[in-house]
């Protein structure tokens, strides 16, 4: 019962936002923006440049909100904007490169238990070259298929996959150096 | 290449973080929304005044295009059915192959009696006067002739559109007054023009009108002033849309 009253309060304020009332905007603004933020972050390095795109995105978001149609979660369709418009930023900027590299290699990668706080793992991923970075969000993180990949970054399934191989190799190098650093074997 | 442990940890981690943003970005994001709204508030009056302006427009063009139109119809005299189109000279001269279509007729019956008749034809509002026409007549048929008796057809001439002898409309001729008027060859006209019409009953009122020359002089005339009001009308349209423009662009 109560999961329906907070589903249709959600409904309503987005009528409301819609409608270009400024309190119901800002109220879903303070709702989503942190997680919003956060994924900018994986794939804006500077965190002033990832709260631009946010706004950016945020704009969208409300200029469009009448095209929302509620067949799925409010959340993911923001989520789909913000990583879109994560994705054209970089393109702008001319941040992304991809080699047309079509080798991959299906391997089993090691099945490592790490103790990694979240710093640590976005310090493994801003370490990742944009390229890697990128298709390593959005395959792993995001959920996207290679086929999905190809057509966002205006790229082959292939190069899709083998960035994928690539950005998993030097991730896996990466904790492992930092497990062997933290057992003091290096 | 299914995900593994380290891949799930990493997903789990980053899906639950928040990072909180500056306190900044919503002022940022409602004076963006707010430059947006006034944005859309100012189009809004230019699209209704655009619209108007179109509207406008067309219903000078209407009301242009309805007076041209009836001006024309007055001249050419569409509207009104009773005015009588002048038929052309041509006509009168193009009416030979009748006449002849008319003796080839008469020369069928055995000895002929010639007398000059006044038959006047009535057809399509045009009175075509045969003043010089014979009419062939049967001598013996007219002799034993009772009043009852057939009558002589005599064919009348056919406009120029249409090819002589496929349309021939017999005028019927009362045979006593005929007779009375061969007596008679000095007395004056009018009784056996009388005589005639009224045998011929009432005559069919047409108004013959060649459609194809009416149409193009009428479609010159038309396209001609036409044309010229609507290109006055558009210059003095574009001129206003024109000052209205920069004048807001003044403000």
């Amino acid at each position: 019962m109560k999961v329906i009253d907070l589903h249709s309060d959600e409904k309503n304020l987005i009528k409301e936002a819609a409608a270009n009332n400024r309190h119901a905007q800002q109220r879903l603004y303070s709702k989503h923006s942190g997680k919003m933020l956060g994924i900018c972050r994986q794939y804006i390095k500077d965190l002033h440049l990832a709260e631009d795109v946010m706004i950016t995105a945020f704009m969208k978001v409300f200029a469009n909100l009448k095209n929302f149609e509620h067949k799925g979660s409010f959340e993911g369709w923001i989520r789909r904007i913000m990583v879109n418009e994560c994705i054209s930023y970089l393109r702008v900027q001319k941040k992304v490169g991809f080699l047309e590299d079509e080798y991959y290699k299906e391997e089993s990668f090691n099945n490592i238990e790490s103790n990694l706080s979240v710093d640590d793992i976005q310090n493994l991923i801003d370490s990742l070259p944009e390229g890697y970075k990128m298709v390593f969000n959005l395959y792993c993180i995001e959920g996207y298929k290679h086929q999905e990949i190809a057509k966002m970054l205006d790229i082959s399934e292939g190069t899709s996959k083998s960035q994928l191989c690539h950005a998993r190799k030097m991730l896996q190098e990466q904790v492992n150096k930092l497990k062997n650093y933290e057992n003091g074997t290096e | 290449m299914e995900p593994n442990k380290l891949e799930q940890d990493i997903k789990k981690k980053l899906g639950a973080r928040s990072i909180t943003p500056s306190s900044m970005a919503w002022d940022r994001l409602d004076a963006m929304l707010s430059v947006a709204e006034k944005k859309e508030t100012k189009k809004k009056p230019i699209v209704m005044w655009l619209s108007m302006a179109a509207c406008f427009v067309a219903l000078l063009f209407a009301g242009i295009f309805f007076l041209n139109q009836e001006s024309s119809n007055v001249k050419n005299g569409i509207d009104d059915g009773t005015t009588v189109v002048s038929a052309p000279e041509k006509k009168v001269e193009n009416t030979t192959p009748a006449v002849i279509k008319e003796e080839v007729i008469m020369e069928t019956a055995a000895p002929i009696a010639e007398a000059p008749v006044a038959v006047t034809a009535k057809k399509s509002g045009n009175k075509v006067q045969y003043k010089t026409g014979t009419v062939k007549q049967n001598a013996i048929g007219c002799a034993g002739v009772t009043p009852s008796e057939p009558e002589v057809a005599v064919n009348t001439p056919e406009p120029v559109q249409q090819p002589a002898g496929v349309k021939i409309s017999k005028i019927k001729v009362d045979a006593a007054a005929l007779l009375a008027s061969v007596d008679k060859p000095s007395q004056n006209n009018a009784p056996k023009k009388s005589a005639v019409e009224v045998a011929s009953g009432p005559a069919k009122k047409t108004i013959d009108v060649n459609a194809n020359t009416l149409l193009t002089s009428v479609e010159g005339e038309l396209d001609q002033s036409f044309r010229g009001k609507v290109i006055n009308s558009i210059q003095k349209n574009y001129n206003t849309v024109k000052t209205a423009v920069v004048t807001r662009n003044r403000e």
